[in-house]
């Protein structure tokens, strides 16, 4: 079981928090101009990383906001987080890292 | 249950041991009675009362004896205890003997002595590697799978509850550790001293490990003065903790342990019945310390696996822990210098030391020179070939070994047992556990940690560390005094070599509990199952409930052989928890029965108790299922309450339903997205049907959304829905419309709803004192209310779902039982009475209204249950809307809603399938499926709702549903059976 530190909380088990899939994704808008091949995309063809993969995590169970999280899904070693509207670029830089 | 005590051997010692011997207790194993010693093992009190066959083994029934005196035992499990206290799958070598306890042998009948089932070891050519897949391919293995399972039994679960708690703890502390052998004694000091928070889990009743029975000397005291005197100045650390019968079962990320511990395991079962008999412990620890020492291997040669046969350091442990010997003729068979100790210490204790067989061409080390001087015979170069002894060990039989070639020429000796050695394996469980990798190290013929990706650390033994004084320095920040010993190295010694074809084609045994033989092993290699990970499954070696602790490393080295491989390229399969078998009841804990999943109360429960409600689960809630009057069953109960419905008015608690409070300047433009309809037009005080859809466009939850103010909205949800749709609002304004000016509150068990359903609802409230004005003028369908009634401050929502005229009365949940006791009172002349959950189902049916999950799946859209035309009309985005653009959702065969009249009297079985156009009987193509249906009452026939491909242009049609009894038909009609223009509920 994961620790892992909210931005809010600190550092919390991962029994507080929920996983939310692949973070920065981009939702294709307007409809009526989205093709059904970027729909499908957006939808479906998600990455199934292995290795270093962000994601979004909310601590459901605790202050409910949600961040991103750079995670390495094989370790399950936390490289950084970041709070959500953060690019992945600035958090790298930032001191946010777990 | 008893026949007799049994003396037919003594084994016990005369010598100093850790049982007291002026506490005799009784036991019983398989029906007989012995006695035994408070201290004792029940393992060590069998050894002294001579009984040699304890089990039998999983494949052969094969008689098998106690092979260890530890965890790592694979031939004397046993179950422990009688309904409904029976514990199946115990270790007899960890369980503790108390007074009249019980214990059976698991995979025998009747008993392990003697065994019906015994001649199943002449059948050992259909159960080799892989005989899953191979024997019991016809008729199937369906056919043959009970069968199996009842020879291959381990132990038989109690049919009873069980009586007894467990509990979970949840802890934290800076330094765990994992083992109280001399390792981990002298780690708990030394960090102890530091003043740091330390826990130290010991799987034992006592700490001291290998110190427990090893005949040394420390500082010029013995062994078990020092561990006295380690444990003595642990105690006095405040910081220090020791916990003993647990075992660190688990090790998972970040550093976060698992701890299984046996608090009355060792007690009869009535005694201290308030304590839990096991604690789970959930652990984050700071840094993780490994001391958990070693086992020792055995060796692999022909019928190594007979009664009599055991590990050379278990020797010992029985005879200087519990002063018991399993015979008194005893062979050892060795690699390495360890089993020497067995020799000494045995010999001191007067068995007779037979022989020794060393594989080794010429050992020189000071325990073999020692036991030379004793004028014990080695036969070095020598190894054991085979054995002897249908029901225990009679003789074993040597050859000579050069150049890997084995002398044709065997010795044979009699003895009652054999001590082998293959050398020691580190546990590297729970540091394989932690996701650190391991190395072959060459020079103790061991898999050892390499590298480290959690801060923990493996110590001693566990670390390939094996020599006491080497421990020592290896751990302790100041020496001690201690015997340094020249030692042989260990050689390396598998598996027989194969130039005799008697021996090439034995049986050697290399996994005992799951009957994996070396010809097994063979086999799986010549099939090419040569990944360790497909090998392991293919023979299942190592899989059995001891997890390969004696027969990994041997079968991967044998595997290698086979393969011409070294075994640091075979490698190992992953470690993975639990370290030893955790019970069931500790896992589950507090959470059983009604606490598995604690159902929320209504706030009128307790009214609801006193007036007859039948209660069920309904998404979690404990709601009124309907309310029982002397007399009626079931049915007619819910038929009253429709009928009363109807033609008056019934009282529903309607607290569970979702509630969220959407507030702020973009609430409106916000809660445009949830929903396929249009939210922002709505006018003040009035209130709208909505369905919410996920991005796939399937419809997820419903419910009526209200305008309290321009900035400010109510939306309903299903009652199972209410938490997941707030969820899911707050994560979309987090992630995606950050920017927008919204505040979403989930109050749904904050509020309380009274809804008043029937045509005399409105009668009832003017009864109370209100300030609203209910009038149809004013207060029409669809609409909502803010006012007092009864003095408390209320929002009204004109709304129904069983469609008649229906008020639901939102109020704070503090005020719900006084207001549902006032308004159940004020209706007593309006022939108001209470109804539940199923009536309105049947009502809500009839009305031809959807219930989200019952009348609709993962793939129903908007378009299916009637709302397709407003979704696609709706002009600003919405979650789901480009999905509803899809080709899938724009076909025009969709199984979309229908009414099903039922041809006959009887309803049709929801869950039943619709046969497709011109056939008439199962199996066939299906059109559909029946979601709802029932009795109805009200309509005099049975309704229905289900799901038909192209159902709009089929109605009238008489289409054909296939049941479990056979084929019905029905008539296609709307969904809506009762009062399809809406007058009542707009009256």
């Amino acid at each position: 079981m994961m620790n892992i530190k909210c931005p809010y909380c600190g550092n919390r088990s991962e029994a507080e928090y929920s996983f939310g899939g692949p973070a920065h994704l981009v939702r294709p808008i307007p409809a009526a101009e989205v093709s059904d091949e970027e729909w499908v995309d957006y939808l479906f063809m998600l990455d199934n990383v292995k290795g270093v993969s962000a994601e979004r995590w909310c601590h459901s169970h605790g202050c409910g906001q949600w961040f991103n999280m750079l995670r390495n899904t094989v370790t399950h070693e936390i490289l950084t987080i970041y709070k959500m509207g953060e690019s992945l670029e600035s958090a790298k830089g930032g001191e946010n890292g777990a | 249950m008893a026949r007799k005590i049994e003396h037919i051997y003594n084994l016990r010692l005369d010598v100093a041991s850790q049982v007291n011997l002026d506490k005799p207790i009784s036991f019983s194993f398989d029906g007989r009675v012995y006695s035994g010693y408070e201290g004792d093992s029940l393992a060590s009190a069998l050894i002294a009362n001579g009984v040699r066959i304890v089990g039998r083994s999983f494949k052969y029934h094969r008689p098998r004896g106690i092979m260890s005196a530890g965890v790592e035992e694979a031939n004397a499990i046993v179950q422990i205890g009688e309904e409904p206290y029976r514990q199946p799958n115990m270790l007899a070598t960890k369980v503790e003997l108390y007074d009249g306890l019980v214990a059976r042998s698991v995979n025998a009948w009747p008993n392990a002595a003697f065994d019906l089932f015994a001649p199943l070891g002449f059948a050992k050519p259909f159960f080799v590697a892989g005989f899953y897949y191979k024997v019991f391919k016809w008729p199937s293995w369906q056919f043959w799978s009970p069968m199996v399972r009842r020879l291959a039994g381990l132990g038989t679960v109690p049919k009873q509850p069980d009586p007894d708690d467990y509990d979970y703890h949840h802890a934290h502390t800076e330094i765990l550790i994992a083992g109280a052998g001399v390792a981990g004694l002298l780690a708990a000091l030394k960090h102890g001293k530091s003043g740091r928070k330390v826990l130290l889990v010991e799987q034992d009743k006592d700490l001291g490990g290998a110190l427990l029975f090893e005949k040394c000397e420390i500082d010029g005291m013995s062994a078990l003065d020092k561990v006295a005197e380690m444990e003595a100045a642990l105690e006095a650390m405040d910081n220090v903790t020791i916990v003993k019968r647990a075992t660190v079962t688990g090790y998972y990320d970040d550093n976060f342990i698992t701890i299984s511990e046996r608090l009355r395991n060792h007690l009869p079962p009535h005694v201290d019945a308030h304590i839990p008999r096991e604690r789970f412990w959930h652990l984050r620890a700071g840094q993780v310390i490994v001391a958990t020492g070693a086992i020792e291997r055995p060796l692999v040669f022909a019928n190594n696996d007979r009664p009599g046969i055991m590990l050379a350091s278990a020797l010992r442990q029985y005879a200087n822990r519990f002063g018991v010997t399993a015979g008194k003729r005893i062979f050892i068979a060795t690699n390495n210098d360890d089993a020497y100790r067995t020799a000494l210490d045995m010999h001191a204790v007067g068995a007779h030391i037979v022989g020794i067989a060393d594989v080794r061409p010429n050992p020189q080390g000071d325990l073999v020179n020692a036991v030379r001087a004793l004028g014990i015979t080695v036969y070095d170069g020598h190894a054991v070939v085979n054995t002897s002894g249908a029901r225990g060990l009679k003789s074993i039989s040597i050859s000579k070994i050069e150049n890997n070639v084995l002398d044709e020429r065997q010795r044979a000796f009699n003895c009652d047992v054999l001590g082998t050695s293959g050398g020691w394996s580190p546990v590297v469980h729970l540091h394989s556990q932690s996701g650190g990798k391991l190395r072959f190290n060459e020079e103790v013929q061991a898999f050892v940690p390499r590298e480290y990706v959690q801060q923990n650390v493996c110590i001693g033994a566990a670390n390939g560390v094996f020599e006491l004084v080497d421990i020592y320095s290896e751990v302790s920040e100041k020496a001690a005094r201690l015997q340094k010993l020249k030692t042989e190295p260990i050689q390396a010694f598998w598996d027989l070599p194969k130039n005799i074809k008697k021996i090439k084609n034995s049986k050697r045994w290399v996994d005992l509990l799951h009957d994996v033989t070396a010809s097994d092993v063979a086999l799986a290699a010549r099939e090419n199952y040569i990944s360790v990970e497909h090998f392991k499954r293919y023979t299942t070696t190592g899989m059995a409930m001891d997890q390969g602790k004696t027969s990994n490393v041997n079968a991967l080295a044998i595997l290698g052989q086979e393969t011409d491989r070294k075994i640091q390229q075979v490698g190992t399969t992953k470690f993975r928890p639990p370290y030893s078998p955790v019970s069931m009841g500790a896992m589950a804990a507090r959470s059983t029965g009604a606490l598995f999943s604690p159902l929320r109360n209504l706030p009128m429960h307790v009214w609801h108790v006193e007036n007859g409600a039948k209660f069920e689960d309904y998404g979690g809630w404990n709601r009124p299922a309907y309310y029982a009057r002397s007399g009626e069953n079931e049915e007619q109960a819910i038929e009253r309450e429709i009928h009363n419905v109807r033609h008056h008015v019934g009282i529903l608690d309607y607290s569970p339903l979702g509630k969220v409070m959407v507030q702020g300047p973009d609430a409106a433009a916000f809660l445009d997205y949830f929903y396929c309809n249009n939210v922002s037009n709505l006018k003040l005080n009035r209130a709208r049907y909505g369905l919410m859809l996920n991005e796939d466009g399937n419809v997820i939850d419903d419910g009526v959304f209200t305008r309290l103010a321009d900035d400010e909205f109510m939306a309903t949800t299903t009652s199972g829905g209410a938490a997941r749709f707030a969820a899911s609002m707050e994560e979309w304004r987090q992630c995606e419309w950050p920017h927008m000016d919204v505040v979403i509150t989930n109050i749904t068990t904050g509020w309380g709803c009274i809804s008043l359903q029937g045509p005399k609802a409105r009668d009832v409230l003017l009864k109370l004192d209100i300030d609203i004005d209910l009038s149809g003028e004013e207060f029409s369908h669809m609409s909502m209310r803010s006012g007092k009634l009864a003095g408390v401050d209320v929002k009204i929502l004109r709304t129904s779902f069983t469609g008649e005229l229906g008020f639901e009365i939102y109020m704070p949940r503090s005020y719900a039982n006084a207001m549902w006791e006032l308004i159940v009172n004020a209706g007593q002349e309006f022939k108001l009475a209470p109804f539940g959950l199923e009536a309105l189902m049947v009502m809500r049916t009839e009305k031809g209204f959807i219930h989200i999950g019952v009348d609709t799946d993962s793939s129903t859209i908007p378009d299916d249950v009637g709302f397709g035309a407003p979704a696609r009309k709706k002009v600003v985005d919405y979650i789901g809307k480009r999905s509803l653009f899809r080709p899938a959702s724009l076909r025009s065969d969709r199984e979309v809603l229908v009414g099903l009249k039922a041809v006959g009297d009887a309803p049709l079985r929801a869950g039943s399938i619709i046969l497709a156009k011109g056939h008439k009987k199962a199996p066939a193509p299906m059109d559909g499926r029946v979601t709802s249906s029932y009795s109805s009452p009200t309509m005099g026939h049975p309704v229905a709702l289900g799901v038909l491909k192209n159902g709009q242009s089929r109605m009238g049609e008489i289409i054909k549903i296939y049941d479990l009894d056979g084929v019905r038909e029905a008539e296609v009609v709307a969904p809506c059976f009762y009062d399809p223009e809406g007058k009542r509920l707009n009256g």
